[in-house]
């Protein structure tokens, strides 16, 4: 895993790649610690890492997109596979150096936020620096996080620039789980009659879509359509039993549920100080699925090529 | 040692690789020889573990590299079709990295990364990016890395493609003095660079194994016998009753009879040489010997002869194509024809 680790560090600073991507983050971090902080005199930054979370959309694909692609691209994928070495280690080495270069630049907002600590009065010092740091990590997970989906993306393609976009559309769905939340909820609002059928038609559509994606995915159609409906059908049964007995089960459900899910949500409750067990949960059984699927993605390599 | 056995591996429903079996001795140089597309690659790619086999079970000195790939990867060394370097990276750094890939201690890489560049003549190539380097410095680093990490067994996979000649001499002289104290599998096209460089010959075909010996025997194998091909003018009842004459005849077949000319093929054993009383012959009952022409069957032949006994049933495609080639010779026939009927 170190060899790989190493080679992927050795990649990103070797050329200007890492350096490039270095010097944009921190100038964005710098204009928002800038408007944010200095400006407000604020020693405060959680609204500062939030917006850097909207930002890291279109940074994070392009810290992401060659970690596999290029490898498939250049054939040496299949090279590392000859190799002494595990899938596993393979695809943690990668995904451990590209956290690695997410990470510079977010402590060296540490900096600024020891710096902006100085001027800060000294009944908040205290308070002000604990909330930084766990917006500091809140971000880091939700990096994290990113990264892994745009790694399992660029392990899906050979083309560098489809996996730059390929990687910004996940996070840009992910990033709008929690306004389809609100949508749905207000449609719940709207039409009070029918708000259960509509979580339920929601929940539906989600399930076949995630079937549908899966079946792509996995160039089996028909295994993908299957399990949708295998899930689809005993809910329907629920739906159809509940809505005699409990009519208000499903009122609700779908936002409630995406918004559970939404890890962006999840995010900014924790930048806003509420540092929980369950978002850390959330987000590693997230990072743990998708690097999962890498490794899944890899493997395949060796048996269709 | 390796052992293949009952190798199959299909893409979607064809086998690339079917029912292969083989067994690679320690200590020589084994030639992997086949037309393009024939399934060389594939088995390569199964035998370093780079990809998985449909069905059937490849062991290097007793690990499986199914059931326990990290140990039977690293009996391995293993140069791909395409070089597979980062041309982002120096061959001094690359080959650090592949030795601490290959779980090399880093006080015996360096001393090895310095033996191998010795070796294989990329020392002062070593800070130059990979990516700026000649055909021939990729396929030497291609190479280093290979041998890094001292497996027993060196696979090459086409190693002299789109090489210059001066650089295939001195790959092939680097394969040979690797091969003094490894085995080294070898995988080519090219039968003239195999039979040069190896001991022993592996020839496959549409996935399957078609021959399986040493060069010695297989040379062997084809050299007894040498073929002449004749035209003769004449009637072939006549032809056919002087060459029952000749008893060293050991096969005849008219080729071609029409217009009063005969064409011939006699199969002959090696080391006889009737042309002269084949000639006389037929010249005393006013036989025109019109041509005639002495064909040593060369291991090039056994190749193509091997390589095309397998062929068996014509796929669709090779169909359309005959029946359009049919066509056009057809009408250039009817042309001729056409001509024929003006004069």
């Amino acid at each position: 895993m170190s060899a790989i680790y190493k080679r992927e560090l050795r990649s990103y600073f070797g050329s200007m790649y890492g350096y490039i991507y270095l010097a944009f983050s921190l100038c964005v971090i710098g204009v928002y610690v800038t408007l944010y902080n200095v400006f407000m005199f604020t020693s405060e930054m959680s609204y500062t890492f939030s917006d850097m979370a909207f930002l890291s959309i279109f940074l994070v694909p392009v810290l992401t997109m060659r970690s596999f692609a290029e490898e498939r691209r250049n054939k040496t994928d299949l090279f590392l596979l000859s190799l002494p070495l595990s899938s596993v280690s393979i695809v943690l080495g990668k995904y451990l150096a590209m956290l690695t270069v997410f990470a510079i630049p977010v402590a060296a907002t540490g900096i600024y936020a020891l710096v902006l600590n100085c001027f800060s009065t000294s009944a908040s010092a205290a308070g002000a620096l604990a909330s930084t740091l766990v917006s500091v990590l809140s971000y880091l997970l939700l990096g994290a996080l990113m990264i892994a989906v745009c790694m399992f993306i660029s392990s899906l393609t050979d083309s560098v620039v489809l996996a730059a976009v390929g990687g910004f559309a996940a996070l840009l769905v992910i990033s709008g789980i929690d306004y389809a939340s609100s949508l749905i909820e207000y449609l719940e609002y709207l039409f009070p009659e029918q708000a259960g059928m509509i979580s339920f038609i929601g929940i539906a559509v989600l399930l076949a879509l995630i079937g549908l994606i899966a079946g792509l995915l996995s160039r089996n159609l028909t295994v993908g359509m299957v399990s949708a409906a295998a899930t689809i059908v005993p809910l329907s049964v629920v739906y159809v039993i509940c809505s005699h007995k409990f009519p208000t089960v499903f009122v609700g459900l779908l936002p409630s549920a995406l918004s559970r899910l939404s890890a962006f949500t999840i995010f900014s409750s924790m930048t806003l100080g509420t540092f929980s067990l369950s978002g850390l949960v959330f987000f590693a059984s997230a990072i743990f699925l998708c690097v999962y699927l890498t490794v899944r993605s890899l493997e395949r390599r060796r048996h269709v090529s | 040692m390796i052992e293949v056995k009952n190798l199959t591996k299909n893409y979607g429903t064809t086998p690339a690789v079917d029912d292969v079996s083989f067994k690679i001795r320690d200590g020589r140089i084994y030639g992997f020889l086949g037309p393009n597309g024939a399934g060389k690659s594939t088995t390569m790619n199964i035998i370093s573990g780079c990809l998985a086999a449909s069905s059937g079970s490849v062991i290097i000195n007793g690990y499986d590299i199914a059931k326990n790939p990290i140990e039977a990867k690293k009996q391995i060394g293993y140069l791909p079709e395409i070089p597979p370097l980062y041309a982002d990276m120096t061959a001094q750094e690359y080959l650090d990295f592949v030795a601490q890939a290959k779980g090399v201690r880093p006080d015996r890489a360096k001393k090895q990364i310095r033996e191998i560049m010795e070796q294989t003549g990329i020392a002062h190539m070593k800070d130059r990016l990979i990516g700026s380097l000649s055909k021939g410095y990729k396929q030497r680093v291609g190479i280093a890395q290979a041998m890094l990490g001292n497996p027993d067994v060196i696979i090459l996979d086409e190693p002299t493609v789109g090489l210059d000649p001066q650089q295939i001499i001195e790959i092939r002289e680097l394969i040979r003095t690797l091969g003094q104290n490894k085995t080294v599998i070898l995988s080519s096209h090219i039968l003239a660079e195999i039979s040069e460089v190896c001991d022993h010959i592996i020839i496959i075909s549409r996935g399957k194994i078609v021959a399986d010996s040493s060069l010695e025997e297989l040379e062997a194998r084809i050299s007894d016998q040498t073929t002449l091909r004749m035209s003769i003018k004449g009637n072939k009842t006549g032809i056919l009753e002087i060459i029952d004459r000749f008893p060293s005849v050991r096969e005849c077949t008219v080729l071609k009879d029409s217009d009063g000319m005969v064409d011939l093929e006699l199969k002959l054993p090696r080391g006889t040489d009737i042309r002269d009383d084949l000639f006389f012959a037929m010249a005393e009952k006013r036989f025109a010997v019109v041509n005639i022409e002495q064909i040593t069957a060369s291991l090039e032949e056994v190749f193509l002869s091997l390589t095309d006994r397998t062929q068996g049933t014509p796929d669709k495609r090779a169909l359309r194509e005959k029946k359009r080639r049919e066509k056009i010779l057809g009408n250039v026939g009817d042309k001729k024809q056409v001509g024929g009927d003006e004069q």
